[in-house]
């Protein structure tokens, strides 16, 4: 017979995330996983977000333009390297994301390519307005399988410094 | 194929953009799981205030926000939510673009929850040539707004758009 009650006390918890005093400003993180993007990603994202520009969904289009395949959708790539960023960055810090700055594509992504990612943590701060929040900043870079990278951007993050307590302890 | 030039529109080349002119687009968009939780789980955006009903039904924060005839308690991810206004607006504004060069200023203003609706408008804020003859350089900034014209999010793009002068007949 199951004991749900037996389960739950012997159960230890395993948190996700860093807290605000955690991070250090100028320490890099290799993020987990890494993606393969694959040509259903990029065209189901591009035709749900409505981005009709058939560089994104028109093979032999992409190929009049000097491209081998049809481009990725950059905002995918966006998407993914932020995503891939996520447990490392600010899961563990209970408030909401809430910018990014100076985003650059530096080459095209295609279908079957590989993305890592790689984040610097550049800034944190204590709030001056409100007590028990703080601010953490960070430098992202995402590269192909042959090392280039293809986007690098700035992020910040607000920290809820309870809420990212209650995450910690579940 | 046919002619290239018939794919696209032949209103949004690089010489069809004025400064300051203002563009409402025509179609709105509902976030609902198939935008939010699809995109933020394909991406591996690993916070779970995205794709955690419970979790959020039960949290306090931004969850108090979403009043009781909300679809969700979850919020919807900023990334898609910018991505989708610059869905939105990208018939308009790069659908003759050869590639996207990078987005700025991206702030994310005011949380979404499933059944939001967003809007796009964007306005051109610089043009430039380019160090190719047969495109030019366009920045937009682009607004999203929800069914109550609350501002959700903001994004600006720079984008490589073809010059009429050398597409239109191709």
């Amino acid at each position: 017979m199951t004991d749900v009650e037996e389960i739950k006390s012997s159960a230890v918890f395993r948190p996700k995330g860093q807290m605000y005093e955690e991070f250090e400003v100028g320490s890099v993180m290799n993020h987990h996983w890494g993606r393969t993007i694959t040509e259903a990603d990029t065209i189901q994202f591009s035709h749900l977000t409505l981005s009709y520009n058939p560089l994104y969904f028109n093979r032999e289009y992409a190929k009049s333009l000097g491209h081998p395949d049809i481009v990725v959708n950059p905002q995918l790539v966006f998407n993914v390297i932020l995503g891939l960023t996520v447990e490392d960055c600010s899961e563990g810090l209970g408030g909401p994301f809430l910018g990014v700055f100076e985003l650059n594509y530096h080459e095209p992504v295609y279908p079957g390519d590989t993305l890592t990612a790689r984040s610097t943590t550049t800034d944190k701060r204590l709030s001056e307005s409100s007590e028990g929040r703080g601010i953490v900043s960070w430098h992202s870079e995402g590269f192909n399988q042959h090392g280039n990278r293809v986007i690098d951007f700035k992020r910040s993050n607000l920290s809820f410094f309870k809420a990212a307590e209650r995450t910690r302890e579940g | 194929m046919g002619k290239l030039a018939d794919l696209t529109s032949s209103d949004t080349y690089f010489e069809d953009f004025d400064v300051g002119q203002t563009i409402r687009h025509a179609r709105g968009k509902t976030v609902t799981n198939l935008e939010n939780v699809n995109f933020t789980n394909m991406v591996m955006n690993t916070a779970q205030g995205h794709f955690n009903e419970d979790l959020m039904a039960k949290a306090g924060g931004f969850a108090k926000d979403a009043s009781q005839d909300r679809a969700s308690k979850v919020i919807s991810y900023g990334g898609v939510n910018f991505s989708l206004v610059l869905g939105l607006a990208s018939q308009d504004t790069i659908e003759n673009a050869l590639a996207e060069i990078g987005l700025d200023n991206i702030r994310l203003k005011h949380p979404v929850f499933h059944g939001d609706t967003i809007y796009a408008y964007s306005r051109v804020l610089e043009k430039r040539d380019s160090d190719r003859e047969d495109a030019g350089i366009v920045v937009f900034q682009h607004w999203g707004l929800n069914q109550d014209d609350k501002l959700v999010a903001e994004v600006q793009r720079t984008a490589l758009i073809k010059r009429k002068s050398h597409w239109a007949d191709k």
